[in-house]
């Protein structure tokens, strides 16, 4: 019974396209998923090694070698909380399965056990990826004990143990909440905006305390000594300390305990308690028809809202390009002129970068890359109504644009008022944020239509996992990295407006082509879903 | 108004139709019966336009569903087994998102769904959203969904399913209106009682053809569909 129940889980959040009804496709998913996973470890590995090696010899010269690991173990707990923090709650608590396995006999708390074990293994992941290269540019610069190894090994175990700690009590706090609240949805959105806020503000000082840990070591383990005793004995563990080793075990293992003790005697009180919903009164004044395209673009508009997963995932970008723009306009015109002064052709170059990251931002708001997956079971109500094929995918990248656009028009215009471009600059300003809206609208619909997962039971999982989510932003970083690459060379032929309007038309003939085969051949397997 | 000839449709190997053959006019009330995997709900699927054939023709009041589906889905109205509808709105949102696509004017999209809300018991629940329906709420949604754009042709998959006693005799009501004025209602069931009390026709659905076919008499006989349906089964 276990076995079948880890399997299912894994099965669950390890599918990133398709229907797993034959044999191959399951095996293909899951080889293309560890293919994935493993291209993006080695990368985040290869720079975490980078880092380590250089900061690693210093540490140890000045015998604070623990420091080391102990700086990874931190940069482990960030990097795993972050990647998981989103999954926690609706893997534990929003499965569409719930119902189904609790009319089974079986314990309620085996189900929040394998529940948990996926994402236990994303746990596990994030601080391998880290801590492994750390522990290896450690060994390169201060030599390999085997008690070291020993405990790191344990580390290694112990420390995803604690890291989901902090998942699941987030996931069971926002959770609890939502089943007790009318708005749940408000709530989930306010904490979860909340905690992206925290990362945000970690990430934009993480240059910054890198560089700190490094220059002030000394200081650095002296205050982690005083202060946050464990994580001296964390990096000690690393040095083959046996009462570092054993203490990281003993707090881990007690935390996770106590968190899994809470979390079975709460789990089936949260899943089976329904949040008292308001009570609306129908009335005969919200009875209204409007346009198929309205009200295809209404629908669209609809899910999206309503879904605290899908908003959050998939309109990120509008949030940042607000920030974006209020920097601009806070920022923007003193720094713009500073850098004017010091270095002209600097800011030559800078203007279509500019433009093009805006535009890079908007884009990685994928609204239509999971749209087709989100149909889910009832993409037969479209598929049997009378309206053409292509009238309900491109109402999905209409509503799009129409969402992502105007932001990244605002943010482009005030940029452009901050940078002094031409009126040439302006309409590229204006036109390529449209164009590139309009061509990753479709781009994401096409790699939906040809990698759709239409039997998921958790809706994250198909908003943030899924292949045609990967591939769309893959698509965004070869075409944007392409871009400003191009960008270098461009310039020494035509100036940056001039590139800016080239780029605009390039994305809008790629729309054009992506709109084309939509209505050609995407239709056809819409239709055929 | 529905005419399937000769249809055929295969999963891969397994051909699920081979060469069916149904009929049914105006005014007629057509119960659809066959054990579970016969195929009705893929006979269904054909007949409303969302699951393509290989053989074979279907045409809704002579319009070929082959050649112009979305003529003949302008004229059908079509409620699946199971009513998976879109639970991020309310149940009013969902009539609106339907009238509009059918095109029904305000006023008469206003007087259907009053009266037929009315009718099914429902008009205290569309304020709320379908995530907080049961099923057998959605199912009444999903009926008066059907209902409101007077389709000339109502395809049911097992409509009885999840409604309580009262509405399901609400919907007979309904089923016998809609054929009285003019219209015609091709539904499957497992509740032979209900076939029987029901239906003007009945076909029985047998690997992937139709082995009894007509007016309730004639497929009978003396006997009850009951018995004629497992007497068809034990000749396996």
């Amino acid at each position: 019974m276990i076995k079948s129940l880890i399997k299912n889980e894994f099965i669950k959040v390890m599918r990133l396209s398709g229907r797993t009804k034959d044999k191959k496709s399951g095996i293909s998913g899951f080889a293309s998923y560890l293919i994935l996973m493993g291209v993006i470890g080695v990368l985040f590995a290869a720079m975490a090694f980078g880092m380590f090696i250089v900061m690693a010899p210093a540490f140890i010269q000045n015998g604070i070698g623990w420091l080391c690991f102990t700086y990874a173990v931190i940069i482990a707990i960030v990097f795993a909380v972050v990647g998981s923090v989103f999954m926690a709650q609706s893997q534990l608590y929003r499965a569409k399965d719930n119902d189904l396995l609790l009319s089974l006999p079986i314990p309620s708390k085996l189900i929040l056990f394998c529940r948990m074990l996926p994402l236990y293994a994303q746990n596990f992941y994030f601080c391998f990826i880290v801590l492994a290269p750390a522990y290896v540019a450690f060994c390169v610069a201060g030599g390999f004990s085997f008690l070291g190894l020993l405990f790191v090994l344990v580390d290694l175990v112990v420390l995803p143990l604690f890291t989901l700690t902090l998942c699941c009590l987030l996931g069971f706090i926002v959770a609890f909440i939502a089943s007790r609240v009318k708005h749940a949805n408000i709530i989930t959105v306010v904490l979860s905006i909340l905690l992206l806020a925290a990362y945000f503000v970690v990430y934009s000082q993480m240059d910054t305390v890198i560089k700190a840990m490094m220059e002030n070591g000394s200081q650095a383990a002296q205050g982690i000594k005083a202060y946050v005793y464990p994580l001296y004995l964390v990096g000690r563990s690393a040095e083959g300390d046996w009462l570092g080793g054993l203490v990281t075990f003993a707090i881990c293992a007690g935390l996770f305990g106590l968190l899994y003790l809470l979390l079975t005697k709460t789990y089936l009180g949260i899943i089976t308690r329904k949040a008292a919903a308001s009570k609306s009164v129908y009335k005969q004044k919200m009875v209204k028809s409007g346009s198929v395209w309205g009200t295809l673009l209404a629908k669209e508009s609809k899910r999206f809202f309503r879904s605290t997963a899908y908003l959050l995932n998939c309109g990120m970008g509008v949030i940042l390009l607000l920030l974006a723009a209020v920097w601009f306009i806070a920022m923007g015109g003193s720094f713009f002129g500073e850098l004017q002064n010091a270095n002209p052709d600097l800011v030559k170059i800078l203007t279509p970068i500019i433009c093009i990251g805006i535009c890079m931002i908007s884009s990685m708001d994928g609204v239509t890359a999971p749209s087709v997956s989100l149909e889910g079971k009832s993409i037969a109500i479209l598929q049997s109504l009378p309206v053409e094929g292509y009238k309900p995918l491109f109402a999905k990248v209409f509503f799009h644009v129409l969402f992502n656009t105007p932001m990244a028009i605002i943010c482009g215009v005030i940029a452009a008022i901050m940078l002094k471009v031409s009126a040439l600059g302006y309409i590229a300003f204006i036109l390529m944020p449209i164009a590139t809206n309009f061509l990753f609208g479709a781009l994401g619909l096409i790699f939906n239509l040809l990698k759709p997962m239409l039997d998921w039971d958790n809706e994250t999982v198909v908003i943030k996992q899924s292949i045609s989510v990967l591939f769309l932003m893959l698509a965004v970083f070869v075409i944007f990295g392409a871009l400003v690459g191009l960008n270098f060379a461009a310039t020494l032929i035509v100036s940056g407006e001039i590139y800016l309007l080239i780029c605009t038309l390039s994305l809008a003939a790629g729309a054009v082509c992506a709109f084309a085969w939509i209505k050609k051949f995407g239709v056809r397997i819409w239709e055929n879903l | 108004m529905l005419k399937i000839e000769n249809l055929t449709k295969s999963y891969g190997d397994k051909k699920v139709l081979t060469g069916l053959n149904l009929q049914i006019n105006a005014g007629e009330i057509f119960g659809f019966i066959g054990h579970n995997g016969a195929g009705k709900s893929t006979t269904i699927k054909c007949c409303v336009g969302i699951l393509k054939f290989e053989g074979g023709n279907i045409y809704i009041d002579g319009t070929s569903v082959k050649d112009n589906p979305l003529e003949c889905k302008k004229k059908i109205a079509y409620i699946p087994d199971n009513p998976d509808l879109y639970e991020y709105m309310k149940g009013v949102e969902y009539l609106n998102f339907i009238g509009s696509i059918f095109k029904v004017a305000p006023d008469l999209l206003k007087q259907r769904i009053n009266k037929y809300a009315a009718d099914l018991e429902l008009s205290n629940s569309l304020a709320q959203p379908i995530s907080s329906y049961s099923h057998g709420m959605k199912q009444k949604l999903a009926i008066i969904s059907a209902w409101i754009h007077e389709p000339k042709l109502i395809v049911m998959d097992e409509p009885f399913v999840g409604l309580d006693p009262k509405a399901a005799h609400t919907l007979k009501l309904m089923m016998r209106e809609v054929c009285d004025n003019g219209g015609a209602i091709f539904f499957s069931t497992h509740v032979l009682e209900v076939a029987e009390k029901l239906c003007d026709k009945v076909a029985i659905l047998k690997g992937g053809n139709i082995v009894r076919c007509g007016t309730m008499e004639e497929v009978v006989g003396g006997e009850s569909l009951e018995e004629v349906f497992l007497a068809g089964a034990e000749d396996d």
